[in-house]
């Protein structure tokens, strides 16, 4: 009997029922969905389902995250059902059921919805899962082999479970929340004045005026001290700043109810004209009840759009420049122990490996190889480092650099002669630059901040004492293109910045390290498979055995493999990215629309009786426009000011360690978010709308 | 004196079939006339169909046949659109649960109606303070509707209703809610504003003691106009006298004796 009246119930208030069914179907879809990306790299080849599969290990700590950001969401959803219906709810009990029995009604209801949507969502989960089999293999830039249509019991039963510890506690919290309040309360839900919440002036001008104040802080404390990526000291200074734009934050909302009903009344024309003043005093109303959960919500979608707007530029910046950072087929070098005879000068590491048994030869239709040496190896170079151009040029370190010179970690110089930037510039299809007899120049493609530094340091005509001889800067600009790059690696991995010299100032000295470039004379699969074996030299006995006073073999790049490690970096990232930011958003959304919806069906009576006073419909369709707009604007447009703030010094770091050109990815994938909140706001309205024309009809049948 | 209202031969069948058996016949044929200036109520007993004749005359329902109009203008044939403009600028209404706004302030209720049609600012200031004053809620313009007592709650409704000069107000058991003191008070400040104003309010009650502060009474039953009364000279006591032997009639009879 009660099962009967609970299947009824959820029957009848199908429409209530249906926003907790799309909220919680959604948010099982999406959970599976990502969780079973563990599965798809069955689809992948070996690389990439490697890299997939680490993905899965990372996206299922982040789950519990999620998991918690969607529990609140059912339970809100949740506890707006019961709100609509505790008449109802006092109504059971006054026809003598008692309260284990309405509950046991609630319970059976709960569960129905809530087993319902777990079909449904399970449905869409899967479907989305085989989707994003697609969407993975493109992040990866690999394609689909083999595809079939599977289902991940691991990812279902982790969904399962957490749902299931999700509705317990939304039970325990219906159960809670009936028991607290009295009959005459629930009878009386229905017909209870709404209650209009208003701050004082006082109030208003406080709280806005320091959360003005507070936010504004923040955003010169951010600005000024950057992302806490340099040390941990900054970090407390970090989570300071945090502390006080998330305080500024509610402030702000606490104060924008009042602000909105200053200024709607402060402009008395406007105020007295139409249904304004409904419009102005309904949505100050309805953004004073909501303060707090608005506030909330901005930083909700604060933090989605930073962190998948990070994620994006770091992805752009991994991936972007292969050109520059991996220009040849393949790379090999091997150092010069500190021991080395110098007089035996440069050796030939094509031959070095050929006489270990790897014919590199076989596979290589062009090769050229650059030594590099360190200053303190070179007479009366001790002195040369980035410090001692900084002060000498009085050009300021870039910050990574400064903070590693101030942990005495200073990175090393690296100096070529003019005959390996030579060999770099033919290798790469450019004319080569002559340097004279005196001249030096600068290679840079560690990021743009250091170029700058060191264009800062060529401008201001330092001279570099080397072997009793003074250079000074020729007039080229510093290169940083594909001739700047000694050996391949991934966009960042090189020398943070290279010193070319004539060759006659290298005499003597001890090299360092050489580089091996080489193009194939075949095609990249077999040529890889010749080069992976000279680099296996570099683990094996080989050098083990050499000749002690032989270079030591220690790298090997292809540029395939670049390929795929900075791919399998910007894949990760940018796929955690998604996942976070799209449920972050899906959920702040949906807790927007769950309040709009319901703060429509509350006001219905206002709209049936604007109608009967004579208020025309599109007039009055037209102030609901305005309130939802505003209500979903509000979180939005705060939530973009922060993000902006912080953006900015995203794209600084990335800039730093990485390329240029990112802001616009930055700015795309803020746009798609918008783009999906602003869909959104679009059926939220859709739905209120009707929710007010169809109650506002039935008044005349 | 014009008709500010005119029903005639006024048909209401709810139900789909529309003929006898299925259908019911809420109003059968209804007509009536009111002057402007008058002060007139509707009495019957529950399910006479006296609401639904409100319905109709107030442009919310759309009767089966017959004509309505108000001010000369027939309202039964107006498209839905029209009728919005033709409510704001012609019709006053009184609910029995006030129906205010609970987001806007006494002041803000009352001067809804102006601000719809467009009415300059300080004239609506004016023109509210004016009428508030009339029905004795100056006072609590300032406040929200739960902040005052449900009496003022109505008068405030009251001036909703006569803010913007209507040619009919409709009243829909405007007491209803009341005590008897707060009851009075409203009916009386009706009759002055009836009186001095000369306003045309349309009231339909079933309190006999409120329909003895009209001018005249109309009495409704089974869908039909069963009779009516005018006051003319005598006494507003003589004159409920007079009403509660009519509804003594028809009051019980139809519903409770048979």
């Amino acid at each position: 009997m009660l099962a009967k009246l609970a299947l009824g119930n959820v029957r009848r208030s199908a429409r209530d029922f249906a926003i907790y069914f799309v909220t919680l179907a959604l948010g099982v879809a999406v959970f599976y969905a990502f969780n079973s990306i563990g599965m798809q790299a069955g689809f992948l080849d070996d690389y990439a389902s490697q890299l997939v599969q680490l993905i899965a290990q990372i996206v299922s700590g982040i789950t519990v995250f999620l998991a918690v950001v969607l529990g609140f969401l059912m339970v809100y959803a949740n506890s707006y059902l019961i709100r609509r219906r505790k008449r109802e709810m006092g109504l059971y009990q006054v026809l003598g059921m008692t309260r284990g029995q309405v509950s046991l009604v609630l319970t059976i209801e709960t569960l129905l919805a809530s087993a319902g949507s777990l079909v449904v969502g399970f449905a869409l989960g899967i479907l989305l899962s085989q989707l994003l089999v697609f969407v993975t293999a493109a992040l990866f830039d690999d394609a689909v082999r083999n595809f079939t249509f599977r289902v991940s019991g691991e990812a279902a039963l982790l969904t399962l479970e957490c749902f299931a510890v999700m509705f317990v506690v939304m039970l325990l919290v219906n159960l809670v929340s009936l028991r607290r309040v009295s009959l005459s309360d629930l009878m009386g839900a229905e017909r209870a004045n709404e209650r209009i919440k208003v701050r004082g002036l006082p109030a208003t001008v406080v709280l806005g005026v320091a959360g003005v104040a507070l936010v504004g802080l923040a955003y010169w404390r951010l600005t000024r001290d950057g992302l806490p990526v340099a040390s941990t000291d900054q970090y407390q200074g970090f989570l300071v700043t945090t502390a006080i734009v998330v305080v500024g934050t509610v402030a702000l909302f606490y104060a924008l109810g009042g602000v909105i009903l200053a200024l709607g009344r402060g402009a008395r024309g406007a105020y007295y004209r139409g249904i304004n003043m409904f419009t102005v005093r309904q949505l100050a109303s309805r953004v004073n009840t909501v303060s707090l959960s608005s506030a909330v919500i901005s930083l909700i979608l604060f933090l989605a759009i930073a962190v998948s707007a990070s994620g994006f530029a770091m992805c752009a910046a991994f991936r972007t420049n292969l050109d520059v950072s991996a220009p040849y087929d393949a790379s090999l070098s091997a150092y010069y122990p500190d021991d080395a005879d110098p007089s035996a000068g440069e050796r030939d590491l094509l031959a070095l490996v050929e006489e270990r048994g790897v014919d590199l030869g076989s596979v290589t239709r062009s090769s050229f190889q650059v030594t590099s040496y360190q200053p303190s190896s070179i007479e009366g170079g001790d002195s040369l480092s980035f410090s001692s151009l900084s002060q000498a040029s009085g050009v300021a370190l870039p910050g990574y650099l400064q903070t590693l010179a101030e942990q005495g970690n200073e990175r090393p110089v690296e100096v070529i002669g003019q005959s390996g930037y030579d060999a770099l510039r033919r290798a790469n299809g450019l004319p080569e630059v002559d340097l004279g007899d005196d001249g030096y120049l600068f290679l840079c493609t560690s990021s743009k901040d250091t170029a700058t530094f060191f264009q800062g340091v060529a401008d201001a005509g330092v001279p570099i004492e080397l072997a009793g001889m003074t250079l000074h800067p020729v007039d080229v600009p510093v290169d940083t293109g594909a001739s700047a790059t000694l050996q391949d690696g991934t966009a960042g991995s090189g020398a943070v910045g290279v010193i070319v010299v004539p060759d006659a100032a290298l005499a003597g000295a001890l090299p360092k390290i050489t580089y091996l470039n080489l193009m194939y004379s075949v095609p990249a699969e077999q040529g890889d498979a010749v080069a992976s074996d000279a680099g296996d030299l570099a683990w094996g006995d080989a050098n083990v055995d050499a000749d002690p006073s032989d270079p030591v073999l220690y790298y090997e790049a292809s540029r395939t493999e670049c390929r795929y490690a900075s791919v399998g970096i910007s894949g990760t990232v940018a796929y955690l990215a998604i996942y976070i930011g799209f449920v972050l958003v899906v959920a702040s959304a949906a807790i927007l629309a769950i309040q709009q919806l319901t703060s429509a069906s509350d006001a219905v009576p206002s709209y049936r009786l604007l109608s009967e006073i004579g208020v025309p419909r599109p007039m009055a369709l037209r102030s609901l426009r305005t309130q939802i707009a505003a209500c979903f604007a509000a979180p939005l447009v705060v939530a973009l000011a922060h993000s902006a703030v912080a953006l900015a010094q995203v794209i600084k770091v990335v800039r730093a360690v990485g390329q240029e050109g990112v802001g616009a990815y930055v700015g795309a994938s803020v746009a798609v978010f918008v783009a999906v909140y602003v869909a959104y706001f679009a059926v939220t309205y859709a739905m209120a709308r009707g929710l007010v024309c169809a109650r506002t009809d039935d008044a005349r049948a | 004196m014009a008709s500010a209202l005119s029903v005639h031969g006024l048909v209401k069948v709810y139900g789909r079939g529309k003929s006898a058996g299925t259908a019911t016949r809420a109003l059968d044929g209804v007509s009536f006339d009111v002057e402007a200036g008058e002060f007139v109520a509707i009495m019957g007993p529950s399910g006479s169909g006296k609401s639904t004749l409100l319905n109709c005359v107030a442009t919310i329902d759309r009767p089966t046949e017959g004509s309505v109009l108000i001010g000369g203008r027939d309202v039964t044939g107006m498209r839905s659109r029209d009728l919005a403009d033709f409510r704001r600028e012609q019709l006053g209404f009184i609910f029995q649960d006030s129906n205010l706004l609970d987001a806007l302030t006494c002041r803000e209720n009352i001067a809804l109606p102006l601000t719809i049609g467009r009415v300059p600012a300080r004239q609506v200031v004016e023109r509210v303070d004016a009428i508030a004053t009339e029905l004795g809620v100056a006072s609590v313009l300032d406040k929200y509707p739960y902040q005052v007592s449900g009496g003022q709650r109505q008068r405030v409704a009251a001036c909703r209703a006569m803010v913007g000069g209507p040619t009919l107000v409709l009243a829909d058991e405007p007491t209803g809610a009341l005590d008897s003191k707060n009851s009075r008070t409203l009916l009386e400040r009706f009759d002055e504003m009836n009186a001095r104003q000369g306003a045309t309010i349309l009231m339909v009650t079933h309190d006999s003691f409120a329909a003895s502060f009209c001018g005249r009474v109309l009495f409704i039953r089974d869908g039909r106009i069963f009779t009516e009364l005018r006051r003319g000279d005598v006494d507003r006591r003589e004159f409920f006298e007079r009403i509660m032997e009519v509804v003594a009639t028809i009051g019980g009879g139809s519903d409770d004796a048979r």
